[in-house]
């Protein structure tokens, strides 16, 4: 059973919400944080570094300067312009921020100057929770972008670990994109965190768009409620409307925020926002429980 | 007619598409099954369209997939094969036979 935790939206409470999640599921759970461009799933479970490897990139395209006859002709091949000439050598460079690595430019080279090479692009790490559960997770350097692929890594490695019949959590990176298409496959339901604001309903209703279009389940927690009562409505309509079942509300309450800087998760804090958090976590549970049974 | 489906162990259909292992293609006319290794699956972008356009070179018009990824979608609906789905597990032999 594979829930992905996504919200469209960055800070939407995602990765808060997924270490609640993991943290009543109890040790036999294991979370893939997929947030590779900025993790930080280790942080919300105070998770401690069990193995580490390196996440290899590529091909990136290189040209050879002792064997660039200087023709020019990858030039207009790449429609990137990142390919520029170097004056003084009478040679032609990729410039690599600007390089796509589509490897256009490599048909056009009479000369096999160009050459794909990979370069380590991040590191894919298993770590342990002080909870018990298993938080698999990646890191990509700044500058990368190669999430979709190393999305895929971290899910893979997730299932590998999986004895069978443990509850999967996957926390998704913000957004509609690759990665999170990559987040959302194999997933058996999809839990919308929708932060209560003009952008959290309107990039939530694109995220259900698109796992609607991957014959999700989606069912959505709405966060931060209480403090413009208008678009709390708007989101609770919205949500009716899409037919997506509400497991629960979770209140703004500072005191969410500061329980991330002790060893607990949201399901610990006292007082209502703590309450309604632990019930929509329960509520989410119970749903996916079900949907195991039938 | 071809069809194609992805597989990681080559025996099972994939729960995914476009990072699967290989993808298994089985031609209704003469009875035969191939298994092709994917080799967009080191894909930084657009494993799917990728995997699509691969399907689409190698004569499949319907795909069985559990589900697809939106670009995969569009970009198969735009080469013009077909797409059903199948669950992720089910043996490719059973999948065929029901073809």
């Amino acid at each position: 059973m594979t829930i992905t935790v996504a919200s469209g939206k960055g800070g939407a409470g995602k990765t808060s919400l997924a270490a609640a999640l993991a943290a009543s599921v109890g040790s036999s759970c294991i979370v893939a944080d997929c947030d590779v461009d900025a993790a930080n799933g280790a942080i919300a479970l105070h998770a401690r570094l069990r193995e580490s490897g390196p996440y290899f990139a590529g091909p990136g395209y290189r040209i050879e300067p002792s064997l660039c006859i200087g023709c020019g002709r990858c030039m207009p091949a790449c429609r990137f312009n990142a390919i520029r000439t170097d004056k003084t050598r009478r040679t032609y460079l990729i410039a690599e921020e600007l390089c796509e690595r589509c490897g256009a430019c490599t048909d056009h080279c009479p000369v096999d100057a160009i050459q794909g090479f990979t370069k380590e692009a991040g590191r894919l790490s298993v770590s342990d929770c002080p909870l018990g559960m298993t938080l698999i997770h990646a890191e990509l350097v700044p500058g990368e972008d190669t999430s979709g692929k190393l999305v895929n890594q971290v899910r893979r490695r997730a299932d590998t670990i999986n004895p069978g019949n443990a509850i999967i959590i996957v926390d998704a990176p913000p957004g509609i994109g690759c990665p999170v298409i990559a987040s959302l496959s194999g997933a058996d339901i999809v839990l919308l965190v929708v932060d209560s604001t003009i952008s959290g309903l309107r990039d939530s209703l694109r995220l259900s768009e698109l796992a609607a279009g991957m014959d999700k389940r989606i069912i959505a927690i709405i966060n931060k409620t209480g403090l413009d009562e208008e678009i709390d409505n708007k989101i609770r309509v919205a949500m009716t409307q899409s037919s997506i079942p509400v497991m629960g509300e979770i209140p703004f309450d500072p005191l969410l925020r500061s329980v991330e800087e002790k060893d607990l998760t949201w399901i610990d804090v006292a007082g209502e926002a703590g309450l309604k958090a632990k019930a929509a976590v329960r509520a989410v549970l119970e749903y996916a429980q079900m949907q195991m049974i039938y | 007619m071809k069809l194609g489906i992805p597989t990681d162990d080559g025996k099972t259909v994939s729960g995914i598409f476009g990072r699967a292992n290989s993808f298994a293609v089985y031609d209704t006319d003469t009875a035969e099954l191939i298994v092709l290794a994917n080799e967009g699956i080191g894909a930084e972008h657009g494993a799917g369209t990728g995997a699509a356009s691969f399907l689409a070179e190698q004569g499949v018009s319907k795909v069985l997939a559990p589900e697809l990824g939106p670009k995969a979608l569009s970009a198969l609906s735009s080469a013009g094969v077909a797409v059903a789905r199948v669950e992720a597990g089910t043996k490719i032999l059973e999948v065929v036979r029901r073809a």
